[in-house]
């Protein structure tokens, strides 16, 4: 991706970050161009690429306008560098340049002298690096700008044939556009650097605007002066390497890991959010004191509460922190948003986790991030934070407290959601003289996650979530789900009863069916039996009749009967 | 390229910005043979020996020969004059004319050599 330039040699500044702003370092025996306001910190960078270089034996000279060599060597104090002891040993030459104040300056002048005490002074000392500070106080002097450009091209030759690499501090001028032309021109390259006071909060920020023969970072980078010396942490030289998720750890809540589908994966990043009061702190704290009970280590970032005060919260819901404070796994860092630029948050916490050397990383919450000097600072800060962390395989809890109805939430605060995996939302369900949390799973990369709205119900015992009412009513917690539960139940067993009574009476009026059946059943029977009856005995009488007559005729006449009985 | 021109005494300049016993210890610092230090020396001279007569020494540094003393009298352009007066050293630098050289001794042309 980065091709390297074989014909440009590099020098590294040494300078925390910077050198990867610069791809390297600054062109070697060239000169670099550091622009600057007054307090922006020109003299401290040009001193600390001194120092570096002069205790990493390239020897260098400080040819400095503005300041005394006592204030130059305070300056270096303050990054816990000692000029004094590198100069007793010829790697560091200050020369102060400030003009004596019984001096009358007179036209046109050449600065030949001090090149030439430079030139000499760089060979007796076997000089790498050189700075000149506030050149521009001098060639103020120089009224005619001709003058100044004479100066100056003399100036350009002559430093490139001193082997030299170089930095040139300038302050702009809004009159003096011309003379920065110049140095411009003669620059390889150049830096940008301004302090911008955005909501109370000071930032410094840096920008490289040109290196010639060489890509570098082009972004503003935000930087700090601490007593390491500057510092400066690039956003877009972090190149997107964050691995992919493979395990997943759990909550420390059995109901939330079957939410999460089996847990949070590691090195990923979660988002908290939800109104003051939902819980979010105690659901962030839960996951902690479990993942510090199996061994591992947190940092947790409070910009809202003491970590004395989250302890003391969370021990009434049955959470103990104290115990992982003690024994070092859990890290608490604690201050104002407000009380520094969102550079030292960021390197407080980057420091802290080169430290603590953490698998999880909370910050609580990323809504006061905005008070570290605006959404654009808080936005650097997190987006910083968060590919500074997952690079190192870290996982990262974000707490976002949010205000509002959730439509109208954003939910992520600060435009840094692409960066976010999971979103767990807490909220509040106001009901019948009530009001209940409620807990819901809205994003949640790779894995299947259930939607569903669940009640999340805070007690002694920490957090329990159980399904809530879901139902024809709409979503229903707290005494409102018991009700309504109690309700269907009662509409159910209405049902059921209704069912029975109508299978009842259906089994009734068969039954009464079929005793009638049986009924006429027996009377056609009866009947049939009658009848026959009937039948025999009609039969019986014909009979008689018939004998009766047969005996009436015998009676007549014997014979004839006898004789028609015979033939018969 | 050191020259050294004095009316009375002479003086060595590495020992440092220290008033000798003349009244008027000068050092003009110069760069090689660049024309304003050429005009420099020529007026300087021309003007020592009419204001300052014999009593004055001056001392013509080149700061391409001797590095050294521009360090240590921290003269950093050219040309520079430096009077070593009692207190402190004045310096004087820049193209600098016969006027400025009045102002810098705090003369005028009436008490001046016209006398």
């Amino acid at each position: 991706m980065k091709k390297k330039p074989k014909k440009l040699e590099k020098i590294p500044t040494y300078i925390n970050g910077l050198d990867n702003i610069l791809e390297g370092g600054l062109p070697k025996n060239r000169a670099t161009l550091v622009l600057g306001s007054p307090g922006t910190g020109k003299t401290n960078l040009a001193l600390e690429f001194l120092y570096r270089g002069a205790s990493d034996n390239e020897p260098g000279i400080f040819l400095g306008f503005e300041e005394t060599k006592e204030s130059l060597k305070q300056n270096a104090l303050s990054f816990g560098g000692d000029l004094d002891a590198l100069e007793k040993n010829n790697k560091l030459f200050i020369i102060e340049g400030r003009l004596n104040p019984e001096t009358l300056v007179s036209g046109k002048f050449s600065l030949k002298p001090l090149l030439s005490i430079i030139s000499h002074k760089a060979q007796e000392m076997k000089a790498k690096r050189l700075v000149i500070d506030a050149l521009d106080v001098l060639l103020q002097l120089l009224e005619e700008p001709f003058a100044v450009r004479s100066e100056l091209h003399y100036l350009n030759h002559w430093l490139s044939q001193q082997g030299l690499t170089t930095i040139l501090t300038l302050k702009p001028r809004e009159d003096g556009s011309r003379l920065q032309d110049f140095f411009m021109s003669m620059a390889d390259c150049a830096i940008v650097l301004d302090a911008r006071v955005l909501n109370q909060v000071t930032t410094r920020r840096l920008r490289v605007i040109k290196y010639r023969g060489s890509s570098f970072g082009r972004n503003e980078y935000p930087f700090i002066i601490t007593d390491k010396g500057l510092q400066t942490i690039p956003i877009t030289s972090i190149e997107l390497k964050h691995k992919p998720f493979s395990s997943r750890f759990s909550t420390g809540i059995p109901r939330l890991d079957r939410l999460l589908d089996g847990g949070i994966y590691r090195s990923s990043c979660t988002l908290i959010a939800g109104e003051p009061g939902t819980g979010k702190t105690l659901l962030t704290t839960t996951i902690i004191q479990e993942a510090c009970r199996r061994g591992e280590k947190a940092v947790y970032v409070s910009f809202e509460e003491s970590d004395q005060a989250i302890i003391n919260n969370v021990r009434s819901a049955g959470l103990e922190l104290e115990p992982y404070v003690k024994s070092g796994r859990l890290h608490f860092i604690t201050a104002m948003p407000e009380a520094t630029g969102a550079e030292e948050h960021l390197l407080n916490l980057m420091e802290a986790v080169e430290k603590v050397k953490p698998q999880h990383v909370v910050i609580d919450a990323i809504s006061a991030c905005a008070r570290m000097g605006g959404t654009q600072a808080a936005y650097e800060y997190l987006m910083r934070a968060l590919n500074l962390l997952k690079e190192k395989g870290i996982t990262i809890i974000l707490v976002n407290q949010t205000s509002g109805s959730r439509e109208q939430l954003e939910l992520s605060g600060i435009g840094i959601s692409s960066m976010i995996d999971t979103v767990i939302f807490l909220s509040y369900v106001h009901g019948e003289g009530e009001t209940n949390r409620t807990i819901q799973v809205l994003k949640s990369r790779g894995s299947a996650h259930s939607n569903q709205i669940r009640e999340c119900i805070i007690s002694n015992k920490g957090i329990e979530i159980i399904d809530a009412y879901v139902g024809e009513a709409g979503v229903l917690t707290g005494t409102a789900r018991k009700v309504q539960e109690v309700r269907d139940r009662l509409t159910q067993l209405r049902q059921e009863a209704l069912l029975k009574s109508k299978e009842l009476e259906l089994a009734r009026v068969k039954a009464v069916m079929e005793a009638e059946m049986k009924r006429l059943q027996a009377e056609i029977e009866n009947l049939t039996t009658e009848l026959k009856t009937l039948k025999m005995e009609q039969e019986i009488s014909q009979e008689e009749c018939r004998k009766r007559q047969l005996i009436r005729e015998y009676e007549k006449n014997p014979q004839a009967s006898s004789a028609a009985k015979r033939r018969k | 390229m050191t020259k050294k021109k004095t009316g009375k005494g002479r003086k060595n300049p590495k020992r440092g910005l220290k008033p000798s016993s003349a009244i008027f210890e000068l050092r003009l610092y110069i760069a090689d043979h660049e024309i304003n230090s050429r005009k420099a020396v020529e007026l300087v001279q021309k003007f020592c020996s009419r204001y300052l007569k014999d009593n004055y020494s001056l001392t013509i540094i080149d700061v391409f020969q001797d590095y050294q003393s521009a360090l240590r009298d921290n003269v950093l352009v050219a040309p520079t004059l430096i009077w070593l007066k009692k207190d402190t050293p004045a310096f004087l630098m820049g193209r600098f004319e016969w006027s400025d050289l009045l102002d810098f001794f705090g003369l005028s042309e009436a008490t001046g050599g016209e006398k």
